[in-house]
């Protein structure tokens, strides 16, 4: 990086060279996902923000999430969130093997191991701790 | 060719643990602020922000969602700075770094400020 430029040959290549191959669109579908949850996270503190303002800024969240644009834009959110946390969990056993008996568990394993059955439970938790009465 | 010094693997392991917090974390906030709060609100909304309030600021949770929060601020700078070096900004790459490393940190602070002051009673 810096203001030194390699002398090396370099192939030029545009600002959408990932959309040639279905690998590299995946991959940049992958990395999108961060702009997402910078602005839901964004998003996640307003509402913070407005439980601790109180009951009559807490309704106008309540309202302000009920109109279309943010309920598409909850709906694309979420379908980015769910794409991060798989690719997320597929990748783990990639970078972190897990080994039973100096024997390597399979990838879907480790992954099921690591990731999906964790936030299966955290997910279950969190909607039962919100969504509990009494 | 000798590698070049960086700070890149101090900036991977925040990015790794923001990223391990969100996908933990992150559907399921989702589906609490966009299906779960808007229906509970039908039923009883002054019971329903009550029981939210109380949530939110019982001090486990208090730190919960600093760390998911905090961390996920690096993990998306982190993966941004990426994305755009991939997508040509691959010379004078500092302004890009202080951009999404500076905006991970003031994210952080902010939700740190936010969610270690929210008050515990009704306001």
């Amino acid at each position: 990086m810096g203001a030194e430029v390699s002398r090396r040959y370099q192939t030029p290549m545009g600002p959408l060279w990932f959309l040639r191959r279905a690998g590299f669109r995946r991959f940049m579908a992958r990395e999108m996902t961060a702009f997402a949850l910078a602005v839901f996270l964004v998003y996640l503190l307003y509402w913070l923000r407005a439980i601790g303002d109180g009951y009559t800024a807490f309704v106008q969240m309540v309202e302000f999430t009920r109109n279309p644009v943010s309920v598409t834009l909850l709906a694309l959110a979420f379908g980015a969130m769910l794409y991060h946390s798989i690719t997320w969990f597929n990748l783990t056993p990639k970078i972190m093997p897990m080994y039973v008996a100096e024997e390597k568990v399979p990838d879907l394993w480790a992954a099921i191991i690591m990731g999906y059955l964790p936030c299966s439970a955290v997910s279950a938790v969190v909607l039962w701790s919100v969504m509990r009465t009494g | 060719m000798a590698f070049k010094k960086s700070n890149e693997a101090f900036w991977w392991s925040l990015f790794s643990a923001g990223g391990v917090a969100s996908a933990m974390f992150m559907p399921a906030f989702l589906v609490v602020v966009g299906v779960v709060l808007p229906s509970q609100y039908f039923d009883d909304p002054r019971a329903s922000y009550e029981h939210l309030l109380g949530l939110v600021t019982w001090w486990p949770v208090r730190l919960l969602l600093l760390g998911v929060i905090g961390s996920s601020f690096f993990h998306a700078g982190h993966r941004i700075r990426h994305v755009m070096i991939d997508l040509g900004w691959r010379h004078h790459t500092a302004p890009l770094s202080l951009l999404c490393y500076g905006g991970a940190l003031a994210g952080a602070a902010t939700a740190a400020w936010i969610i270690l002051t929210l008050p515990a009673v009704p306001q």
